[in-house]
């Protein structure tokens, strides 16, 4: 009787399930950008926006917490009213597997997508979504010069990269771009060293790896914070940080150019894409940082605090930190100009090692995508135009910081009044644009309805970037240029930018059967790289050549030579 | 003759032999329960609907799933998703380290029950009510909070643990937290603390349950309360107490993957690593959702649970009488 | 209580051990309440950098003053304790329903049914399906998709039918029949008045299941006006944690990692007081003595 009842029950589910399953998954033809509009006929509104038509696009973001609304929005009624359209607004997750995960759901019951994907994608995302028919490609609005106003406007360098990183491994356009070049957050890994120990031992700020060393020892054995207690760390860290914490590979920078477990050119043959932490370089920089371990120079701290044990540890009462690499140091010490840890501590440059490597972790700018236009839009033109629209100067603006004139300005004639750290020190020869001009409220800490906060295409320049500065701090005639909190900024630009090989990898836009391929081997071999640099360096793995040679076999073993050859294909590609 | 019991006639004709009884005793003991078939048929739709019907979706484990062909379109692939996962460097030691953090965490079953037990013998009923509302909370607590506040706590420089040694021994604690061997101890312990509140709260209820004439007469024959917590609390809920580790055993594999990702850290990864924490990265590496590696993993979770499940209710049966099924 | 005299040496002994080992205990885990506490009513720095511990560091209200000024939390509040409320009572219909007919000993088939029920909790078609069907069910982005696909807790119902067969004596059921009580009118009449102990039970574990419910939300639902609680406390601790593979401006991300840490903890409590409460409500129903005198004569 059970059996039957068994049996009875799965044929019942087998037949329900097919003929609920079957029936109509829309099928998702690939729409290309054969307009439905009059061909040809671009129009502007008289404000400069795309005259769209009045039609009504359904925009779908990631809410911010400090948007109080999107409808009731300054940014809206403007696009709105410059463009002759209506915005309606379609609420994605806030966390960004959550929302891959509902964006593949959706296209997966054949829903109704909103018509715009408002939202920054990974590449590898973003061609399985285009090429299997979710986002329509935009290869031919881009090309139209008439469709792409403000994009034909930007200049040949930057237009390069943006198109570069727009165009899919299929060969495709699937979104806009979000270009905002700033090159403090393309070297994250600053070093910093305790400047008030170094001036009560008597020490020269060290330049190389030897220096360190003996400075080290002296901070942790000449008890220079003076209380008596031997508690001084050495080098220290944050192996899991994720902006420039992981001082070890600062350190591995003064043996072979790196940036942690992720794949570089050869420095001899930038035709060929190596894995350096297979090299004698990279096992000569774990034996010094070995070295340091054992003496008790380094703290093993690195590789078990969290964030805020991290924070804990570089604001602890008495100072204990002697020297460690950060990206943000108004992130890290808290208030900084006034945190009396941080006033101890002095950027200083990267360190040469003994073979007169000195290099600095580095990635190039790789600008985002955003701004997907999805197949159940029905006005892809007008939605295509709407995001081109964001390469305005203005709107960018007002999308990243506020309401012009209130929260911003780039008036000439208020700019002169201003100054930044840049033009001070001639890094660039005016102020550009000033926020927190009318206001002091900081529209990314504050809840308010003026912008979008930054969800959409961008484009700004370097010297954009370069001229931007904070009104309430930086009139002519108050603006103190030295600030403690402004001087890594100078450093940065004199000894970090252009601190790498004069040819580096690109961003590598993998196919999708590449990225699958990989997608093994890369976590094990990155758990694997970051579990081993751990142990050797505290000694629970020996570094002798066994040892080493066990290290290169088992990354073999995990697909070390799959993940080499796709990333060669795919940085081939870029080469064409 | 026809007799008439509960359940129906009872036919006379010995010739036609047992299975003619049992048979129509069947037929009409049904019809007469037709009220409760009635009343099932509620949970049964429920079922049958929300779990059921999206039960044939398991299908995409043996493909390789993409939106666009959907279900029934995605080539098929066979077993290519599972081999992929036990392919992997890392397959044994994500299960061993699964298998020990559950089954450690399975000893820890009793606690919960000797909670109960105990608060269920304290006399004062006002603390009784204090502990009880307190011992509960924490398991509300988000993950994120709990892994930071051990963090916290067992920092051999600055926090509790590092300050009591210290004190005690004069020297700098060792680092627990680096030692990866430690880590299924602080990671099963942090849960208990946690989570043993909420967990006694079933027992408490079947406490309640037990007929309080049971107390009187053991009381009468002269029982300590601890003999009465031996012969009276223990036998009263053990019916309850069977079932729960009968379906705790069902869901080994499903242990969290929450905590166990936030306390990674590159020295305890060895023992850190769990099956759901390595699938995410996976899936995260390769960009996209892959819906099916997921679901493969799922199911080759849900086997073992299930098989562990049969086993228990089986030896459940076998040795109490009773069980799920 | 005179009972405290007639105690034996060997009883005295025994509530001391257990009030000793039980006031450690309390203590020990009283402790993250604590505090959660303290740091609602820290600064986000202080929070931040660790240093808090037992008492609030930098005292300050900011936290809390946020939290009352954004709709969000109010709108998320509303909708949790309707999902709540509403869910809670659908599941204990539902599951009380399939616990008592599953309990009847006297049910033909009873043992299929139960493996029907048990099988769901180990097997399910995963996200797809399920998302495939609340769409052709047209219940996405209404409560209905909240509501509806957990009604049966499989897990609660195995409990609750485990309590009413060892509490609720077979003898009541025969003496009920010969009484001509049908089976409809035994369930309402007699197991649900006997059963509050383990309804108790239920009604805890579902809404605290639907406090504490993210996923299903975060799916199925679209509209701000839907979200639960939990969706705008996971945004918070979201953004207090910087994500390195979808930011493109981390010094920015920090920024708002930081204002994220002043209100975390405020809205950790804020959305734990229902719980809080929710506990000596149901306490009451763990009452002792139900079966008294029913089976009696």
């Amino acid at each position: 009787m059970k059996k039957n009842q068994i049996i009875a029950i799965v044929l019942a589910l087998i037949l329900v399930f097919f003929s609920f399953a079957g029936c109509g998954k829309n099928n998702k033809t690939s729409k290309d950008s054969s307009g439905n509009e009059t061909k040809g006929e671009y129009k502007l509104t008289g404000a400069g926006g795309p005259d769209l038509g009045g039609v009504t696009l359904k925009v779908g973001i990631q809410p911010s917490q400090y948007i109080t609304s999107y409808k009731d929005n300054e940014l809206t009624k403007k696009l709105e009213k410059d463009c002759n359209v209506k915005l309606e607004f379609f609420e994605f997750p806030t966390d960004g597997n959550d929302l891959k995960t509902k964006l593949s759901l959706m296209a997966s019951s054949g829903d109704d997508m909103p018509d715009i994907v408002d939202v920054g994608l990974d590449s590898t995302s973003v061609l399985e979504y285009g090429s299997k028919g979710l986002f329509i490609p935009l290869n031919d609005y881009v090309n139209n010069v008439k469709m792409s106003p403000n994009f034909a406007k930007i200049p040949g360098e930057d237009k390069k990269a943006m198109l570069t990183a727009m165009t899919s491994a299929d060969g495709k356009i699937y979104g806009h771009a979000k270009y905002e070049y700033e090159t403090w957050n393309l070297t994250p890994y600053r070093c910093y060293i305790n400047r008030k120990w170094l001036d009560t031992l008597n020490l020269k700020v060290p330049k190389t790896t030897d220096e360190l060393a003996n400075v080290l020892r002296a901070f942790v054995n000449k008890d220079p914070n003076g209380n008596g207690k031997k508690d001084e760390i050495g080098v220290y860290g944050m192996a899991s940080g994720a902006y420039g914490q992981n001082t070890v590979w600062a350190l591995m920078n003064c043996f072979i150019f790196s940036n942690g477990v992720s794949m570089q050119l050869d420095e001899n043959d930038s035709s060929k894409v190596i894995a350096p932490w297979t090299k004698d370089a990279w096992r000569e920089g774990l034996q010094y940082m070995k070295s340091l371990y054992k003496e008790g120079l380094l703290s093993n701290s690195i590789f078990v605090d969290d964030d805020t044990q991290f924070k804990a540890t570089l604001n602890a009462e008495t100072p204990i930190v002697g020297f460690v690499s950060v990206g943000s140091n108004g992130g890290n010490w808290p208030d900084n100009d006034k945190n009396p840890n941080f006033l101890q501590m002095e950027c200083i440059e990267p360190l040469t090692g003994p073979k007169g490597i000195s290099w600095t972790p580095y990635s190039s700018y790789n600008p985002g995508t955003i701004w997907y236009i999805t197949s159940s839009c029905k006005h892809s033109e007008e939605a295509y135009r709407l995001g081109e629209y964001f390469y305005n100067y203005t709107i960018t603006m007002i999308n990243r910081f506020g309401r012009e004139g209130y929260d911003w300005t780039s008036d000439p004639k208020e700019c002169a009044k201003y100054t930044n750290t840049n033009v001070v020190n001639g890094i660039t020869d005016a102020v550009t644009m000033v926020y927190r001009y009318g206001t002091e409220q900081n529209v990314w800490t504050s809840n308010h309805n003026r912008s979008w906060q930054n969800a959409g295409p961008r484009y700004a320049s370097l010297k954009m970037n370069l001229g931007y500065t904070d009104g309430v701090t930086s009139k002519k005639d108050k603006f103190v240029s030295d600030l403690p909190s402004q001087i890594p900024g100078i450093i940065n630009t004199k000894y970090y930018a252009d601190r790498h090989p004069k040819v580096t990898i690109p961003a590598l836009h993998y196919t999708i059967d590449e990225a699958q391929s990989i997608a093994t081997p890369t976590t094990d071999i990155t758990t694997y790289v970051n579990t081993a640099t751990a142990e050797f360096i505290t000694g629970q793995r020996p570094l002798d050549d066994s040892g080493w040679k066990t290290y290169l076999d088992e990354m073999k073993g995990m697909g070390l030579q799959q993940w080499l050859d796709a990333a060669q294909a795919a940085y081939n590609r870029t080469l064409k | 003759m026809k007799m008439k019991d509960r359940n129906g006639y009872i036919s006379a004709d010995a010739s036609k032999g047992i299975v003619q009884i049992s048979s129509q005793s069947l037929k009409q003991r049904m019809l007469r329960r037709w009220q409760l078939y009635l009343m099932l048929l509620i949970p049964l739709l429920f079922t049958f609907i929300f779990a059921y019907i999206p039960m044939g979706g398991l299908i995409i484990a043996f493909k390789k799933y993409n939106f666009r062909d959907g279900i029934f379109g995605s080539a098929w692939v066979g077993l290519d998703n599972f081999t992929k996962f036990f392919k992997s460097a890392y397959f044994a030691r994500t299960l061993r380290n699964t298998l020990t953090l559950s089954i450690y965490g399975l000893l820890t079953f009793p606690i919960p029950i000797l909670f109960a037990l105990f608060l269920n013998a304290l006399p004062g009923r006002k603390y009784k009510k204090i502990i009880q509302t307190v011992t509960y909370l924490p398991h509300f607590i988000s993950t994120v909070v709990i892994v930071g506040l051990i963090f916290q706590l067992l920092n051999y420089r600055s926090g509790i643990y590092g300050a009591i040694y210290t004190m005690l021994t004069g020297t700098t604690a060792p680092d627990i937290l680096a030692k990866g061997r430690l880590f299924k101890h602080i990671y099963v312990w942090s849960g208990v603390w946690q989570n043993a509140g909420y967990s006694s709260i079933i027992y408490i209820a079947a406490l309640a349950g037990i007929d309080p004439t049971l107390y009187e007469a053991a009381t009468i024959d002269g029982a300590t309360r601890f003999q009465r917590l031996r012969y009276i609390d223990i036998p009263g809920i053990m019916p309850t107490i069977s079932i729960m580790l009968i379906l705790a055993v069902g869901h080994i594999m499903s242990i969290g993957f929450e905590k166990a990702y936030l306390m990674q850290n590159n020295l305890n990864i060895a023992y850190s690593e769990i099956i759901s924490t390595y699938v995410y990265k996976v899936g995260l590496a390769s960009g996209i959702t892959d819906f099916s590696y997921a679901t493969a993993i799922g199911m080759f979770n849900s086997v073992i649970n299930f098989a562990l499940l049969i086993l228990a209710n089986t030896i459940s049966k076998k040795l109490s009488g009773s069980g799920i099924f | 209580m005179n009972k405290l005299k007639s105690l034996s040496w060997g009883d005295k002994v025994f509530y001391f051990l257990i009030t000793v080992a039980l006031t450690i205990v309390f203590l020990l885990v009283l402790y993250p309440c604590i505090f959660v506490l303290a740091a609602s009513f820290s600064s986000g720095p202080a929070v931040e950098a660790g240093k808090v511990y037992l008492w609030p560091v930098d005292f300050s209200l900011e936290g809390y003053k946020t939290i009352l000024k954004t709709d969000e939390v109010y709108l998320g509040f509303r909708n949790s304790l309707f999902y709540t409320v509403v869910g809670t009572t659908i599941n204990i219909i539902v599951t009380m329903i399939a616990a008592y007919v599953m309990s009847r000993r006297d049910l033909p088939g009873r043992n299929g049914f139960m493996f029907f029920f048990a099988f769901t909790m180990f097997f399910s078609g995963g996200l797809i399906p399920s998302y495939i069907l609340i769409q052709r069910l047209h219940m996405l982005n209404t409560p209905w998709a909240i509501l509806l696909p957990g009604a049966l807790g499989v897990y609660n119902m195995v409990i609750a039918r485990t309590f009413i067969q060892s509490n609720i004596p077979q003898e009541l059921l025969e003496a009920a029949q010969i009484d001509g009580c049908s089976d409809f009118r035994y369930f309402i009449s007699i197991v649900l008045p006997l059963s509050k102990s383990v309804i108790a039970v239920l009604v805890l574990f579902y809404a605290v299941g639907h406090w504490n419910a993210y996923f299903n939300a975060m799916i199925y639902l679209n509209k701000k006006e839907l979200y639960p609680l939990t969706i705008f406390l996971r945004e918070i601790l979201m953004a207090s944690r910087i994500d390195p593979s979808t930011v493109d401006d981390p010094e920015l991300q920090t920024l708002i990692a930081k204002a994220a840490a002043v209100i975390k903890y405020a809205l950790i409590v804020v959305s734990m007081i229902p719980v809080l409460l929710i506990y000596p409500f149901i306490q009451k129903y763990f009452v002792k003595g139900v079966m008294i005198g029913s089976i009696k004569g």
